[in-house]
């Protein structure tokens, strides 16, 4: 047995443990990626770092007091202290995460889902449309948009200047293609009504008919509360209505997708202007909660109210009134995050995250990059002419979907390289033009993954850490060809021996080596890809 | 893809074997085979063998000797040394790319002639810059001699056999020579003294000898240390006088050899005696024809001969005023040296048994063969206090110590010949000068630890030293020495990797794996070679052994510092008048050996006005030009000795200020450098330290295994950083990320090589911050680097139009008796114009924004 302290804890461990597992035992937790309980430790990516005061027992000069070393493969002797949770060890861990992510180039999420403000799950949308399901795109877009069509008709879609595929072939025309969706959904003369929560039985009050209000009105309504938004005009709309040309958005496009909201059982009072017309005192008492959303409207009147809300009162703002711009799909946004703010503050809950708190992005691609990730399954064409979106058949909306490189990662739930990040505050960034990994994808397509419905996996070169477990996993489970280092220092990375395909290298494996990565280096690859 | 013959394959399995450990080895004879690794070849093996492809794969590509595609005819290696870079080895490459049209990233001349590759080090710093080319080297090349270079290979090439420099690495005696009789001639045949020639020396002696039929001895001898004096031809007297002749050229060797033999035969002698008196004439009628000019011996002014050791013992044959000036010279390298590990240096022949064991070779070995008595050869190591000379300085006796400890029969003792660094160059000279002291170190370092297994493990790039071990160990083996002492040595060699001078990478590299460190504890001593104890000492650590169980430990002990006893042995290389190998006294100062043992700096002011930036006039003569920041490089004032590396890679660089220092392990330490392995490269004002900082981290990043974190991305970040200090482009945060980052690597890091990568930075950092600091104004103050410099040539031209020849980018218009103008838009800064220019200061160096920038600049300031 040796007495080990760790943290200030003193603990009595058999000798020959790691300190990672000492810390384990006593419930301390020390982050790892290249580590594997059924493996030897890599000690490759040293997010594990402690600092170790006491002497090991081994050559004198070997290791000083006071040094940095991996916990993964560090054994405890009697005496030792460990520190675990200290400034200095989390500074090397947070290098260490820096470090791994100025050589890691990948998006978390997608660039066009990064960049719309209302961060809708664009290449959800787009995998659906490829794949011929209509409603579950048009439920991806209503999750997190309310007016897709209406948007669809006048968003400058800054979605599609981050798009990837614009390097080839031109930028997928995500916007045409939720306007499409929801147009299909219109024509019907019944559209979708998403389903609302259980009521919660509050009751809020939303000032202004505006993109915002509509947005905050819609997303309150689908979270189960009572809403009624005052507009002093006659028609709800806002500047969709009043400041957009009949021509650039069909007025019974906007009436029908209001009617939506309608549907959601939100309420209207309309030709009611706040101040004259109702008392913000009025509304403090009769509502539990006030989103302002009367934007670019009535700036001044909104002002000049706000003094007497009373404190503590739950309010909160969208739209124009927090800025001059006039985006309608910011707006749009701006209504759903008031939204949610309400939500939160009513109920204590707050609904998912629309974007992560801490996520990297690849920069952007050069066309030879977009070749390589067209591998993963993205069709060849080009992007159709603008000027044909509104006539757009549902095979050209499939094939112009199907053109998506589906940039997002599909571990981001999974990753432990982010989930640190995030959790060490580590800036992706701290490195500027750091030399970029060359992309490099490997698919093996055959039925390799247990239970991905005969996907296959691929191997992104540019998202791995170099860690080794891959490598590990291939020859404990008996892999006759396996992976393989190739190269030294940065460039360092696994790869298929005698450059045969990945299907080859890992016949059994393949299932295993995706669960163990823990980065998006291995994830499932779609059926389409082409290894 | 054609397909490969791999019948060669099965021959070359069954004489390396079938294990994992015989990967390299395999790979090694795959590539002398095809000349690069076909993968059917390599498919092959793992069929025949029990190495795995994963195996081969990251062996074959971790080690940067195996070559993945084929290669050209001939294969260029262009050494990038610590020395060859301040010398200017990337001017040369480009140069040679250029030539012969090779454009990145392909590597072979569109012909297929030849393929460029560079190399880490050659370990020939002295003759800096160096290439090679198939087998043979040459020295001190520069980018406008290399037309030259490769019209003299084509030349070399074509004569079969030709006596150049590593084509014939073992001589036999001349037959017309007879040995133990008459005068005896003694040539250093290093590998770098072959570089510059001493082969052809050697060759001409033995010709001569034969032609005169005289009674002398031909004596193949060790590195002599004085390498800005080979070939080194001493002759030995009967009477015992001696005479050494520096930069022997093979047209004086006929005169030397024919004033010190006398020839057998009585016609012979008259024969002589006519061409001396011809040759009088010659000399006295100076129109006479050149043919005959150069049979004639060399005027006393072009002798450099002289006698050494002992100086004042008998009357040099010639002594002339040059005579004298050398004599002091070598005097002053070779008084203040104290031979250890290079004891009888220049006597020996490396590879003759006899004679070794003539002196007091082995008796060391001996003593405790007779009368086992390992904890007594423990004791008097450690009461030596001998420490690890391959860098960090572990008390030696203490690891011996360690190994014998450690439980188990079954230990192993290796000798790391693997000398990586950049710059140093001792343990190539020590292996290729005293294979048997080295041997004996090795065996009593095993007969001590109680290991019946041994292995030198030497570098690839280290040819010579492998043959003489590998012969050595013959000699040894077949005298029964081995068997007597229960212990079988054999040699590895390396593959191209730097990080395997790294003790347990170097283990993972002996057991046929990739080069790649581990976390220590637990040492080698516990936990080695296949597991079992193993002690790994440096040969220079090894050559130290027999003199010191010769002499007694407080002999050893009576040189050095407080804890850092006995000599060490340095390569001196750089910037400096007499490089060469040392070995001093630990304690000694770094301005003795820069100034006293070599001479001060290299080319010292104004020498044929070649220094960059003579042209202080011209920025006198344009006072606007010395108030504006475009002031013209090298003018700035103070001595030209700026700073040494010491220690390579993982070293730093002292500045002369504390040149004073007396060297030991802790003293270095304290400055932020280490001793490392003893490379000693001086730099003087001519060269950039952010220029120096970055060329150390390149090296890292390339050697980097790339298995840590830190290491792998961290030298990167850092080295990027100085590649845009020194294009100018860094901003000013991006020095203290820098800095920041250079401490979270040295505290991180897994091995000791990642620990130490930060110091060159660090230490130049710490000296030289103003010159990091004026690189971010986009100013380079040593005139070195690139994007900061432009070339200027001012009115001191005559429009000889020498340099609008040769400008490779024909930036300069051929305007003859017109002052040449540089295009600068087309100027690659390739030198040669500053080169071949025969006017001092015509051609300058100015760094500095540009000169337009600074017009504006002024302006806006009126």
């Amino acid at each position: 047995m040796a007495r080990v302290t760790i943290d200030n804890l003193a603990l009595d461990v058999p000798d020959g443990l790691t300190i990672l597992q000492a810390a384990q035992r006593a419930g301390i937790a020390i982050p790892t990626l290249c580590h594997h309980p059924d493996f030897a430790p890599n000690t490759s990516c040293l997010v594990c770092l402690v600092n170790v005061m006491a002497p090991v027992p081994a050559m004198a000069g070997g290791i000083a007091p006071g040094r940095m070393l991996p916990a993964c493969a560090t054994r405890v002797s009697d005496g030792m202290v460990v520190e675990s949770e200290t400034p200095a060890v989390h500074e090397a861990r947070k290098t260490a995460l820096e470090l791994l992510l100025s050589d890691h180039v990948g998006d978390c999420v997608a660039p066009c889902a990064r960049t719309c403000p209302t961060h809708m799950e664009i290449p959800g949308m787009l995998a659906a449309i490829a794949q011929g399901d209509f409603i579950r795109a048009l439920a991806i877009v209503k999750h997190d948009m309310v007016l897709p069509v209406t948007l669809g008709c006048v968003c400058p879609a800054p979605c599609e200047n981050t798009c990837h595929r614009a390097a080839e072939g031109g930028a997928i025309m995500v916007c045409a293609l939720h306007r499409w969706v929801g147009q299909r959904d219109l024509v019907t003369g019944r559209p979708w009504v998403p389903p609302r929560a259980e009521p919660t039985g509050r009751h809020i009050a939303i000032v202004g008919a505006g993109p915002a209000g509509l947005s905050a009105a819609y997303h309150l309504a689908l979270l189960g509360h009572e809403v009624t938004v005052f507009d002093d005009h006659p028609h709800a709309g806002g500047m969709l209505r009043y400041g957009t040309s009949p021509d650039a958005l069909p007025r019974p496009v906007l009436d029908a997708e209001i009617g939506v909201i309608t549907a959601l059982g939100v309420h209207w009072q309309l030709n009611t202007a706040l101040g004259r017309d109702i008392p913000l005192a009025h509304l403090q008492t009769r509502f539990a909660a006030l989103i302002l959303a009367a934007g670019s409207l009535a700036p001044s009147k909104i002002e000049n109210q706000k003094s007497e809300i009373r404190p503590g009162f739950p309010v909160s703002y969208a739209g124009a009134i927090l800025h001059p711009g006039r985006l309608a799909v910011r707006s749009v946004a701006e209504g759903k995050r008031a939204a949610f703010t309400i939500h939160h503050l009513l109920t204590g809950s707050r609904p998912a995250a629309e974007l992560p708190a801490f996520l990297v992005s690849a920069g952007k691609r050069n066309r030879e990059e977009v070749h390589t990730l067209m591998r993963r399954g993205a069709s060849p064409i080009a992007r159709q002419d603008p000027s044909l979106r509104t006539d757009l058949l549902p095979l050209d909306a499939i094939a112009q979907a199907q053109r998506c490189l589906q940039c997002g990662c599909a571990k981001i739930e999974s990753c432990r390289l982010r989930r640190y990040a995030q959790e060490y505050g580590a800036r992706p960034h701290r490195f500027p033009g750091a030399h970029r990994p060359i992309v490099e994808i490997h698919i093996s397509s055959r039925a390799a993954l247990s239970g991905g419905g005969g996907a296959g996996l691929t191997f992104d070169a540019g998202k791995c850490i170099a860690c080794g477990l891959c490598l590990q996993v291939a020859a404990a489970q008996g892999e006759p060809l396996g992976l393989a280092w190739r190269g030294r220092g940065l460039a360092l990375r696994p790869s298929v021996p005698f450059h045969k395909p990945l299907a080859q290298a890992l016949t059994h494996s393949a299932q295993a080596v995706l669960e163990i990565c823990p980065t998006g280096a291995f994830t499932a690859a779609p059926p389409t890809a082409q290894p | 893809m054609t397909s490969v013959d791999l019948i060669p394959v099965d021959a070359i399995i069954a004489r390396c074997g079938r294990g994992p450990e015989a990967c390299i080895p395999i790979l090694q004879a795959i590539q002398d085979h095809y000349h690069y690794l076909p993968t059917p070849a390599l498919e092959r093996v793992c069929r025949l063998t029990d190495i795995t492809p994963a195996q081969i794969t990251g062996v074959a590509s971790f080690y940067s000797h195996f070559r993945t595609r084929p290669s050209g005819q001939h294969i260029i290696r262009i050494c990038h040394g610590t020395a060859c870079h301040v010398h200017g080895s990337q001017r040369v490459q480009d140069a040679l790319a250029r030539s012969l049209q090779i454009i990145a990233p392909a590597d072979t001349s569109p012909d297929g002639q030849f393929t460029l590759e560079r190399v880490a080090c050659l370990g020939c710093c002295t003759l800096a810059p160096v290439l090679q080319i198939d087998q043979l080297t040459f020295g001190h090349q520069s980018g406008a001699a290399v037309p030259q270079l490769l019209a003299d290979f084509a030349e070399l090439s074509r004569t079969p056999g030709s006596p150049a420099g590593g084509t014939c690495m073992n001589p036999q005696v001349s037959e017309g020579s007879i040995p133990g009789a008459g005068v005896e001639f003694r040539v250093g045949l290093g590998s770098c003294c072959i570089a510059k020639g001493s082969q052809r020396v050697f060759d001409a002696v033995a010709a001569e000898l034969h032609h005169l039929g005289a009674q002398a001895t031909l004596k193949r001898v060790g590195c002599v240390g004085m390498c800005y004096g080979t070939p080194l031809l001493e002759v030995i007297e009967p009477a015992g006088r001696r005479h050494v002749y520096e930069s022997v050229t093979i047209a004086d060797v006929i005169s030397i050899v024919r004033r010190h033999a006398a020839p057998k035969r009585l016609t012979t002698r008259f024969g002589l005696w006519i061409d001396r008196t011809l040759d009088r004439l010659a000399a006295a009628t100076p129109a006479v024809g050149s043919a005959l000019a150069e049979q004639s011996p060399r005027s006393p002014r072009e002798w450099q001969g002289v006698r050494v050791n002992p100086p004042a013992a008998t009357t040099p044959l010639m002594l002339s005023l040059a005579d004298q000036k050398s004599e002091i010279r070598d005097h002053q390298f070779l008084s203040r040296q104290v031979r250890i590990a290079t004891e009888h240096f220049g006597q020996l022949d490396p590879l003759d048994f006899d004679e070794y064991q003539r002196g007091d070779g082995l008796d060391a070995l001996k003593r405790y063969l007779a009368v086992p008595d390992p904890t007594g050869l423990i004791a008097t190591i450690t009461a030596s206090g001998l420490r690890g000379r391959g860098g960090a300085g572990f008390p030696t006796g203490r690891k011996w110590e360690l190994v014998r400890a450690a439980p188990g029969t079954v230990k192993y003792v290796i000798a790391n010949g693997d000398e990586g660094d950049p710059g140093a160059f001792m343990d190539r000279m020590l292996l290729e000068s005293f294979p048997y002291r080295i041997i004996e170190g090795l065996m009593l370092a095993a007969l001590a630890v109680g290991a019946r297994a041994g292995f030198f493990y030497i570098r690839a790039e280290y040819p010579l030293a492998v043959q003489r071990i590998a012969a050595a160990l013959d000699q040894c083996r077949q005298r029964g020495l081995l068997t007597q002492a229960g212990l079988e040595i054999s040699i590895r060699q390396g593959a191209g990797a730097f990080v395997c001078g790294e003790e347990t990478a170097l283990i993972a590299s002996l057991e046929g794996r990739r080069g790649t460190p581990r976390l220590r504890p637990p040492f080698p001593a516990q936990d080695g070679l296949w597991h079992k104890p193993t002690l790994v000492n440096n040969v220079e650590t090894l050559a130290m052994v027999p003199w010191i169980v010769r002499h007694g430990p407080a002999a050893f002990a009576a040189y050095g510092t407080a804890r850092s006893k006995g000599t060490k042995v340095f390569a001196l290389a750089g910037k400096v008048q007499r490089g060469g190998l040392i070995e001093v006294p630990m304690g000694i100062t770094l301005r003795q050996i820069v100034e006293d043992l070599g001479g001060g700096v290299d080319h010292p002011e104004g020498v044929g006005g070649k220094e960059p930036g003579t042209s202080s006039s011209a920025s006198a003569g344009d006072p606007s030009s010395s108030a504006s920041p475009w002031p013209l490089s090298g003018g700035a004032p103070g001595p030209s000795f700026k700073a040494v590396q010491i220690g390579g890679p993982s070293g730093g660089c002292i500045p002369a200020e504390l040149a004073d220092t007396p060297i030991d392990f802790e003293a270095l330490a304290s400055l932020g450098a280490i001793m490392g392995s003893g490379g000693l490269v001086v730099l003087d004002r001519h060269d950039c330290m952010v220029d120096i900082a970055r060329y150390f981290l390149a090296f890292t990043q390339d050697q980097s295994c790339g298995h840590c974190t830190f290491c792998r991305i961290g030298t990167r970040r850092m080295l990027e950083i100085l590649e845009r200090l020194c294009a100018g482009q860094a901003r000013p945060p991006e020095l203290l990320e820098l800095e920041t980052l250079a401490h979270q690597i040295r505290g991180s890091s897994l091995c000791g090589l990642g620990k130490t990568a930060p110091n060159p930075v660090l230490t130049t950092l710490r000296y030289f911050r103003g010159e990091y600091e004026a690189h971010l104004q986009g100013r380079c103050p040593a005139g070195r680097c690139k994007a900061l410099i432009r070339y200027r040539i001012t009115d001191r031209c005559d429009g000889c139009t020498l340099c609008a020849q040769q400008c490779p980018d024909q930036a300069i218009p051929l305007t003859p008796y017109r002052v040449h103008r540089i295009d600068q838009s087309r100027c690659s800064r390739c030198d040669t114009c500053r080169i071949i220019c025969p006017i001092p200061g015509a051609v300058v160096v100015e760094s500095g924004l540009n000169p337009e920038d600074t017009k504006t600049r002024s302006r806006q300031d009126n």
